[in-house]
């Protein structure tokens, strides 16, 4: 799998990366699924939904 | 199948259209926008029945005139005053069309683009994922997608890695980019005054990069999953070590633009009529190249500055290289890439030579080129007066 993170042009740290996600999907679908309330709770925080949502409460 | 395609070239037309008409406040602007894209389209019709240099040269002057205006260069006041600028029309998308736009008369003047559906070209310069800051995609290579649309993620993984590039592009834009745009424009007091300035010098590059790099991966993979091949746009360009070597690593899509269509065409015509000049003006040719890549960032005065510092850069290292060639030979030049701590110490000059270039791309820049340049004018009419 390594080499074949390397082969499609990947190199180092991005093709350590891929091969570890390959081989353990279920870890990378609940990390990705974490990053993305992380991201849509980060972006609230940005904008006036959080102010609302936060007075609302 | 073939339903099944039909509904997904529909799919990205309406939503091309959707995100065209909520940008586009009034009539005027999509009609203008319409005459722009359809001009190229009907010479590339021409071009392809019969081809002439002729009408390619006037069409793309005409077309670098309209874009002109349309773009408000302020230095048109040079030779119209207020008259080409007094218009208020401010088209979507329009820097990155025009450059789509000539390659595409370009390309089907020179026979590399064979077929020209029309459906297939107001997708091409309108879809949503590149219209609005590219990257600059090449016909061939959307023509060849559009025939499919087949998502790009080969299996689940594939896929996955989709998805966490597109919330990368996210993080990098909305957190990364914001937060050292704000680092760079309101620094600690305690920073000092020094500080301060130096927190501005290196973080605004670093907004900048976030900020159109994290934009690149998001269209990159969000097209790939409609089954659009957009090409990449960045490769860690603040490890570049020269100005030449920046350019390759460095919204990738439009040096590549400029070095077929500016570059390129320069150097050969100089060369066919004067070629005992071509090794010579080969700088010039890479200075006027990006000097007009410069230019094309934005419409004020220090987009000019702008475009000179990185044109001399450019030239500087192609005259470098030379340099080296001319005392040591090629194996001399080779010997001198491979050597590491000149390697790390280039890199740490082009970057901060980048750094410095960028200081022209800070909102309000123009004000301080014009003040300048007033200063300049005013010193030089003193010491002509006195």
């Amino acid at each position: 799998m390594f080499v074949e993170a390397k082969e499609q042009g990947k190199g180092g740290l991005a093709a350590w990366f891929d091969a570890r996600a390959r081989s353990r999907p279920a870890l990378f679908t609940a990390g990705l699924v974490l990053l993305a309330a992380a991201v849509t709770i980060g972006l609230l925080f940005k904008t006036d939904a959080a102010i609302i949502l936060y007075q609302g409460f | 199948m073939l339903g099944s395609l039909w509904l997904k070239r529909a799919f990205i037309t309406l939503g091309g259209a959707a995100f065209l008409w909520v940008q586009s406040p009034e009539l005027i602007h999509v009609v203008t926008l319409a005459l722009f894209v359809l001009s190229g389209y009907g010479v590339a019709l021409l071009l392809a029945r019969r081809p002439s240099t002729g009408l390619l040269a006037a069409y793309i002057i005409a077309l670098t005139a309209a874009f002109v205006i349309l773009k408000r260069y302020e230095f048109l006041n040079l030779v119209g005053g207020d008259t080409f600028l007094a218009h208020a029309l401010d088209l979507i998308g329009l820097s990155f069309i025009f450059f789509r736009q000539i390659h595409y008369v370009v390309d089907v003047k020179q026979g590399e683009i064979k077929q020209l559906p029309l459906w297939g070209y107001l997708n091409y310069q309108l879809n949503p994922f590149t219209l609005l800051a590219g990257p600059i995609q090449r016909y061939q290579r959307f023509h060849e997608d559009w025939q499919t649309l087949t998502p790009k993620p080969a299996d689940a993984h594939e896929l996955r890695m989709t998805y966490l590039r597109i919330l990368i592009g996210v993080v990098k834009v909305a957190f990364i980019a914001d937060f050292c745009f704000w680092f760079a424009t309101t620094p600690p007091e305690a920073a000092g005054a020094l500080g301060q300035r130096l927190i501005l010098f290196y973080f605004f590059p670093l907004y900048v990069y976030f900020n159109f790099a994290g934009y690149c991966d998001i269209v990159i993979a969000a097209a790939s999953l409609f089954g659009i091949r957009v090409p990449e746009n960045f490769d860690r360009p603040y490890l570049a070590r020269n100005m030449i070597d920046f350019w390759t690593r460095w919204h990738r899509t439009l040096s590549f633009w400029i070095r077929d269509y500016v570059f390129t065409p320069l150097y050969m015509a100089i060369a066919r009529v004067k070629p005992q000049w071509s090794g010579n003006l080969a700088f010039v040719c890479y200075f006027v190249a990006l000097f007009l890549a410069g230019v094309w960032h934005g419409a004020t005065w220090n987009f000019v500055v702008f475009g000179v510092l990185n044109g001399a850069g450019v030239a500087a290292a192609k005259l470098w290289e030379n340099i080296i060639v001319a005392r040591a030979g090629r194996k001399g030049l080779r010997t001198y890439l491979a050597n590491k701590p000149i390697r790390w110490l280039a890199a740490f000059a082009t970057i901060h030579f980048v750094c410095v270039t960028q200081v022209f791309l800070r909102p309000g820049s123009e004000d301080n080129v014009v003040a300048a340049w007033r200063a300049l004018l005013d010193l030089v009419a003193r010491v002509g007066g006195g």
